[in-house]
């Protein structure tokens, strides 16, 4: 199939089997999937240019279906989202600035590079790590497995603070946290996702579970209600400076459709740390794969 | 619910896969083709009108499909022999 717009010619099978496995990561792990989707539509020869904004525009797609399918389930916070979603815009703007100053020293490439690394390994290690301390604690003191998690002690602080105004978040089971925690971690991810140019929900999924203590469930289908706002406004953007193909997105999208469904179904079969365990191997992929590219050439080309 | 051997519960997903298969094909034919010139025309003349109108687009297939997908699962009954008895067989609870 010929697309006008990036001016190549894809099979659209190709182009659907990425959105489909992407969409299942997506609705089950409740991430956008940039770091893993960038690279294999960059092997089916897709210009890079357009591997970044084509992106962000069927992400935006698969995230609203995958958040519609979470939200029947009951697994969306609207409430933390929406107040998530301020401390995320100032911080994906914050690091596109950044950016811009690393550019212009020129060791753009090395930095986000080695920085991508670092933080994939380190979530993977302690995901993993967490995920199976949880399950032996539901094996072994025989707790409730949808509330097994094996590092609290992080969220019980954080939720300890009482720097005013205090909210609650009834959806998650928090009775009172203070707001600044929670634009906090909003502007952190926000930080992190403009600055190494994905959706952040590889970032924000964990965060939302160890820093703020939201049940696993929840944490996902609230990471993908984000990721609508953050990927839609990066389409935007995109488009204007003409690095997005509208209906190669499209085509990804149908795939991504069924996947998402699929995914998001899985949730409701599968517990908690299992969800957590199989989400480490995740960043883990995506760190190996920032190894190759920069090993072969460098980030971008 | 009764659980289903590995086997069938495969073979029912790949029915799915075929309906969808179709129907993806159909959409193609009927929808995609028609809109390369306009998003084309779109994206030479006004990028941002080009960026809100795929936006747009973008929300409205999510919708649709989403809409479509569910239907086949719940009224067509395939919720109660595809990719949900699968995950039930492979499942921890």
């Amino acid at each position: 199939m010929y697309f006008p717009i990036a001016d190549v010619t894809i099979n659209p099978i190709l182009l659907m089997s990425v959105g489909f496995l992407v969409g299942i990561l997506g609705g089950f792990f409740g991430v956008g999937g940039g770091f893993l989707a960038g690279p294999m539509m960059f092997w089916t020869g897709v210009p890079m240019n357009f591997v970044v904004g084509t992106d962000l525009a069927h992400m935006t797609g698969k995230s609203l279906v995958a958040t519609r399918r979470h939200r029947a389930l009951g697994h969306v916070d609207l409430k933390l989202g929406l107040y998530m979603v301020l401390g995320t815009v100032i911080g994906v703007e914050i690091g596109a600035r950044i950016i811009e100053a690393l550019q212009a020293t020129g060791t753009i490439e090395l930095t986000i590079g080695i920085t991508y690394i670092v933080i994939l390994v380190l979530i993977s290690g302690f995901t993993a790590w967490e995920s199976i301390r949880a399950i032996q604690m539901v094996r072994t003191d025989q707790i409730d497995v949808e509330k097994a998690v094996g590092f609290q002690g992080l969220a019980r602080r954080i939720q300890s603070v009482k720097i005013p105004p205090m909210v609650s978040f009834p959806v998650s089971g928090i009775e009172c946290i203070s707001l600044w925690m929670v634009l906090g971690v909003g502007l952190f991810t926000g930080l992190l996702a403009g600055s190494l140019g994905v959706g952040g929900g590889f970032i924000r999924m964990p965060l939302l579970i160890y820093v703020l203590g939201i049940p696993t469930h929840v944490a996902v289908g609230t990471d993908l209600f984000e990721i609508v706002f953050s990927s839609a406004f990066g389409t935007i953007t995109h488009a204007i400076k003409g690095n997005v193909d509208i209906l190669m997105a499209l085509v990804m999208q149908t795939g991504a459709a069924i996947g998402a469904q699929i995914g998001a179904t899985a949730t409701r079969f599968f517990a908690g740390p299992r969800i957590r365990l199989a989400f480490s191997a995740l960043p883990l992929m995506g760190a190996i794969m920032v190894i190759f590219r920069l090993v072969s050439g460098g980030m971008g080309h | 619910m009764k659980r289903m051997e590995p086997g069938i519960l495969f073979r029912n997903l790949l029915v799915e896969i075929v309906i969808y298969s179709v129907l993806i094909f159909l959409y193609y034919l009927l929808v995609l083709r028609w809109l390369d010139d306009w998003l084309l025309n779109l994206f030479q003349t006004n990028l941002v009108f080009y960026g809100i109108a795929g936006l747009g687009l973008i929300f409205i297939q999510a919708v649709l499909l989403d809409f479509v997908t569910s239907y086949l699962m719940k009224f067509i009954k395939l919720d109660q022999f595809g990719i949900r008895r699968i995950l039930d067989v492979f499942s921890d609870r």
